[in-house]
């Protein structure tokens, strides 16, 4: 029992702290991916409006 | 249990927001707040008793009124727990009944939590990834860390049972060997540390700290996300051809006034609104009523949840 009590938190803890830092890019290359998806529509809108520059 | 958060238009529409995937059904977010309060309980109560020499435990068991209160609590709590987990046993049963044709089906389907040669692949997928020498696996409905969460809480309650040899001892002596309560008691005590430590760490760092979800992920709690955070999560589901599908443009109404509308694929409600269906149920032949239905058909327990079993996303 002890074994399986330590194997199990030994997988799991190695497991998320690989994990650490691909989640820290996966979440900086998300925020970059919303943040060019704005500016694409942001700018779509304002090519839209009788204002903007079409 | 009644699905009423579905029997009310504006309870079930937010106001406005991004389109929204629906994960989860009001069930099953229902029971995961009861294993909450369950696990909760029987980790405070349990530990309390397991380490009762210790300073701390007194303290605790103090607060809880003392060691014998700490037992009642415990026990209490455990009851609590085997009632979610019968309750989950009934909804495989519903659902085994209503919508798979064999249990082959609903155990080893592609949306069952069961484990597959698919999550061997993830997981090494996973590593490679983690590593920075391949991509994200494209993971479908259950990730593997998803499955292994569902069967440590299996786990749990399988602690649970096993702890059921002492607390009625005359009972199963009466075909058990007694060193059988003896082995039972330690296989609970350490089975129930290993579930403690594993969710208070690997599943609390899965769903709610990992960077990419933090402080925590509400999808188990609001039962739905945003379309396109499902569309980067689960990838897999969103493109499988028994999963979520787009909808054909333009939109238009189905049978405006009426509640049942019949196209296995894409239906719609009086107002407009997109609902799809995924083959998680397998309702393809199911009448659809739409949260939006008035009347008895809307109101009816059993309509209400084969409307809980779609995957709904709603513009708003």
């Amino acid at each position: 029992m002890t074994l399986l009590l330590l194997g199990t938190l030994v997988v799991g803890g190695l497991h998320t702290l690989l994990w650490i830092p691909r989640s820290l890019a996966w979440r900086r290359e998300v925020k970059e991916a919303l943040a060019a998806e704005e500016r694409s529509a942001a700018a779509a809108a304002a090519g839209k409006t009788p204002g903007g520059k079409a | 249990m009644t699905n009423d958060t579905v029997s009310s238009p504006a309870a079930a529409r937010p106001a406005a927001g991004p389109l929204q995937f629906q994960r989860f059904s009001p069930l099953h977010r229902r029971l995961h707040v009861l294993m909450i309060i369950s696990f909760l309980l029987l980790a405070t109560t349990g530990l309390t008793l397991k380490f009762s020499y210790t300073s701390w435990a007194g303290g605790v068991s103090r607060f809880l009124g003392g060691f014998e209160s700490a037992g009642l609590i415990h026990r209490l709590a455990a009851i609590l727990m085997v009632g979610v987990f019968l309750t989950h046993v009934f909804d495989l049963l519903r659902l085994r009944r209503t919508k798979y044709p064999s249990w082959k089906a609903l155990i080893f389907g592609p949306n069952s939590t069961m484990f597959s040669r698919r999550d061997l692949t993830e997981f090494i997928g996973s590593l490679k990834w983690f590593l920075g020498r391949g991509p994200r696996p494209h993971f479908g409905r259950w990730t593997y860390w998803e499955k292994f969460d569902y069967f440590a809480v299996s786990g749990a309650f399988s602690s649970s049972a096993r702890r059921l040899d002492p607390v009625v001892p005359i009972f199963f002596t009466r075909f058990l060997p007694g060193w059988a309560l003896n082995v039972a008691t330690i296989v609970h005590s350490d089975e129930a540390l290993l579930a403690t430590g594993f969710i208070f760490t690997v599943h609390f760092f899965n769903t709610h700290l990992r960077p990419e979800k933090f402080p925590m992920d509400t999808v188990i709690f609001t039962g739905s996300m945003p379309l396109e955070e499902f569309k980067r999560d689960k990838p897999d589901e969103y493109e499988s051809p028994g999963g979520f599908r787009r909808a054909p443009e333009p939109l238009g109404r189905a049978n405006p006034g009426s509640c049942h509308a019949r196209d296995p694929d894409l239906r719609h409600d009086r107002a407009g609104h997109r609902f799809w269906h995924r083959d998680l149920d397998c309702l393809r032949d199911a009448v659809c009523v739409p949260v939006e239905c008035s009347g008895s058909a809307g109101r009816s327990g059993q309509n209400r949840r084969i409307m809980a079993s779609f995957m709904r996303v709603e513009r708003c």
